[in-house]
């Protein structure tokens, strides 16, 4: 996406290296503070030290695990809300009598802040693998749902009647017409989504786990293993950076009609 | 006349059994929105083959009479008959052009003109040559959001004519764009329609768009119309002559006295 005001300037060399110059600049601090002694090993350990947690927590196979672990949950639980979330989306934007049934109870819902639910979820799923997946579902549903309403609500009448009196039936209107103009607005709920998706499987794996990354962290806590501690908060952020790279390559690919995805 | 032009182009023209157009008829045809009523027990006759114009201020009905042909809008009160049946629904035969060309903006140019084209028929090759028809054969592949307005009319016209439609119902198409454009679209309608026979109604806001390309011209107002005039010049027809000044300078008048 490229800047409304703005116009592109720079090579594109130069346009994919600047986002990462800041993060570099910030490790490089930090290796350089930590190697001269200038803040305690116990708040915070160097960026060298953290990394061979990293190395050896892979190479005792740990690390893997608890990735896969992690991994596994928040995609599990991002295709069962993102796909509840879309179909009542789809239910409530093409059918008004639908609409007025639910959306104003799916709204009441939304407020509620679906960590808020954690006491109730634990009661009743225990601690176990459902009560995490729950809540996953239930973060990632609104985003998807919401903006998948509303996508479907903003689509130009005018594209619909053209499909209309060129004979395309209902159903080739919804994939041909009023889906692909939905669609923007859907990826923003996503990408919506997988951040709410990162957030509460931290707040899930802290709380009651015996695996994932959450748990590493909070297990490496008790044993004041602050490079373990680290590693986990890193991992979550490039998680989150990754899943957000790849849907914006979806963007990318397929909004490519879109002179604003170009 | 019209006969031996159409039989000249035959040669060229593959999509010659499907040619000609539908004779369109309004009985006590009437639309209310509300309390506002849009059209008011219109009687008109459109027949196959012809092209008519419809001129008047904005807010007379002009485009609410295009949607109820259409089929878009259902009338309050009278009927339609297309071909000598009454109209429910949509109309099968109609195809509607408006002032933007709503293509598809996630479609290629080609798959644009090509959605129109009969199912079960060769798709690709008829949106091609519908495309090579408006002179816009190279950019099938391109995404209507890189055309110019005008090219954008074109490839809706070019999606018009691959459906084979018979009755073409242009809701001021020309509107939004310029001068020149609008002149070479002119030309193209006119070419095309000449070749395709099809019925055509022509919403405009331009007097002289009228006059340069309709067989019988309308005047409507308040959902009524009320002047009439068939156009008695030859084709292609001379925009400097004084017939055409005169039959300009007519309805002109005509619209700006009409209260």
């Amino acid at each position: 996406m490229s800047a409304v005001i703005h116009s592109r300037s720079g090579s594109r060399f130069f346009r994919e290296i600047v986002p990462w110059l800041l993060p570099l600049v910030l490790v490089i601090a930090w290796q350089i503070f930590t190697a001269a002694g200038l803040i305690p090993h116990r708040v915070l350990p160097s960026p060298s030290e953290v990394l061979e947690a990293g190395f050896r927590l892979t190479l005792t196979g740990e690390l893997p695990l608890h990735l896969w672990e992690s991994s596994q949950r928040a995609l599990a639980g991002l295709l069962i809300g993102g796909a509840i979330g879309f179909f009542f989306g789809l239910l409530n934007g093409l059918f008004g009598p639908a609409n007025r049934v639910f959306d104003s109870s799916l709204q009441m819902l939304r407020n509620v802040p679906h960590l808020a639910m954690i006491p109730l979820v634990i009661v009743w799923f225990g601690i176990g693998e459902p009560a995490k997946l729950f809540l996953i579902v239930i973060g990632v549903f609104f985003p998807v749902y919401v903006n998948t309403v509303h996508g479907i609500r903003s689509t130009d009448t005018r594209l619909v009647e053209m499909g209309r009196v060129y004979g395309l039936k209902p159903w080739e209107l919804l994939w041909q017409v009023v889906l692909p103009s939905a669609l923007p607005s859907i990826l923003v709920g996503v990408r919506y989504a997988l951040g709410i998706m990162w957030l509460t499987l931290i707040v899930a794996e802290t709380i009651a786990c015996d695996n994932g990354i959450g748990y590493m962290t909070m297990n490496a806590r008790e044993f004041l293993q602050t490079d373990v501690v680290l590693l986990g908060i890193l991992l979550y952020a490039l998680l989150g950076k990754l899943a957000d790279t790849i849907t914006r390559a979806l963007e990318r690919w397929l909004l490519r009609w879109n002179p604003a995805y170009r | 006349m019209l006969e031996t032009t159409l039989v000249d182009r035959g040669a060229i023209e593959p999509a010659s059994k499907t040619r000609g157009g539908v004779d369109v008829q309004t009985r006590g045809l009437n639309k209310t929105f509300g309390d506002r009523e849009v059209i008011r027990a219109l009687d008109l006759r459109l027949n196959p083959g012809e092209l008519v114009a419809v001129v008047g201020k904005s807010g007379c009905g002009k485009s609410t009479l295009l949607r109820l042909i259409s089929g878009l809008d259902e009338p309050s009160a009278g009927w339609i008959e297309i071909a000598g049946s009454r109209l429910s629904g949509l109309n099968p035969h109609a195809r509607l052009m408006f002032q933007d060309a709503a293509l598809l903006p996630w479609r290629s140019v080609q798959e644009n003109v090509a959605l129109a084209a009969p199912r079960r028929s060769r798709r690709t090759q008829i949106a091609a040559d519908a495309l090579e028809h408006v002179g816009l054969q190279d950019r099938g592949r391109e995404w209507p959001s890189v055309l110019s307005g005008g090219q954008r009319q074109r490839v809706a016209l070019a999606r018009a004519i691959s459906s084979n439609a018979k009755l073409l119902l242009l809701d001021e198409p020309l509107g939004a764009l310029d001068a020149l454009t609008r002149l070479e679209m002119q030309s193209l309608i006119e070419r095309l329609w000449l070749e395709r026979g099809f019925s055509a109604i022509l919403v405009t806001h331009d007097v002289e768009e009228a006059v340069a390309l309709a067989d019988r011209i309308l005047l409507m107002a308040s959902g009524q119309v009320t002047f009439e005039t068939t156009v008695p010049l030859d084709r292609p027809r001379d925009r400097s002559s004084p017939e055409f000044t005169e039959l300009k300078e007519t309805i002109l008048e005509r619209i700006l006295g009409d209260r």
